[in-house]
């Protein structure tokens, strides 16, 4: 048994205790013949393998961690969570907030140079047509034969 | 709000898209206020690979041939101003596709 000399977040909670589980008493079986003595070794074998992977915590008594343990393991588990919470992400934003005297100044800017204006609708319109020639050619077919004899 | 030239109408809005302040063209009007909003929703939501880290833009502009929409974040409010354009005939080349 592992001597657990660090209490952090992977300290178990409940102390499985390492007894051995009673299996079903072999009194009852050695009164039937034994006619299928595997199917009844496995059925065995399930059944002691269940009863020591089972925790069972009604059975396990009246468990409470020390006043001094559970308030270290408090302050294990914060600071744990702590470290791992994400700050909230930043809502994405094309435009950026300016200072009133930049706000003045922008709206008075003159407007768009015609010959800009002109390059960039050409532009776009250039590009529109371009995408809705996007064709697919076909060569080959989709679905073959595979491993058909 | 200041006054701004070619100014045709404004609108200061919250983020959420509450109508605080409006005045001329704009004065009262909730529909416009409603788009401007989701334009702006709608550019938070560009891909984020499109930009670069911390790349942020000062104001988003709507031209039309004869106004134009100037829109701008400051003090977490939206700030839309409608403007005239001075259209003077333009020697431009429209391209068809």
């Amino acid at each position: 048994m592992c001597d657990e000399n660090i209490v952090n977040e992977r300290t178990h909670l409940l102390e499985v205790p390492e007894q051995q589980q009673e299996t079903p008493s072999p009194t009852t079986c050695a009164s039937t013949p034994p006619r299928k003595p595997d199917e009844q070794s496995a059925l065995n074998r399930i059944l002691h393998e269940t009863a020591t992977n089972v925790i069972d915590v009604g059975a396990l008594g009246p468990y409470s961690l020390e006043a001094g343990a559970y308030s270290e393991r408090v302050r294990t588990y914060s600071a744990r969570a702590a470290a791992a919470a994400l700050p909230p992400p930043a809502r994405a934003r094309l435009l950026a907030d300016l200072p009133p005297a930049l706000r003045r100044a922008l709206l008075a800017a003159p407007s768009l140079a015609p010959a800009d204006r002109d390059l960039i609708t050409n532009a776009v319109k250039k590009a529109a047509s371009a995408i809705s020639e996007l064709r697919v050619e076909h060569h080959e077919d989709l679905v073959v034969a595979f491993r058909v004899p | 709000m200041e006054k701004i030239p070619d100014q045709l109408g404004y609108l200061i809005l919250t983020e959420d898209g509450a109508v605080l302040e409006s005045g001329g063209e704009l004065e009262n009007d909730e529909r416009v206020a409603t788009i401007i909003t989701d334009l702006i929703s709608l550019s938070n939501s560009i891909d984020p690979v499109a930009f670069g880290p911390e790349e942020k833009f000062k104001k988003i502009s709507i031209t039309y041939d004869d106004h134009w929409f100037v829109i701008c974040i400051s003090n977490k409010k939206i700030y839309v101003v409608k403007r005239s354009i001075q259209s003077s005939p333009s020697e431009s080349i429209a391209v068809n596709v």
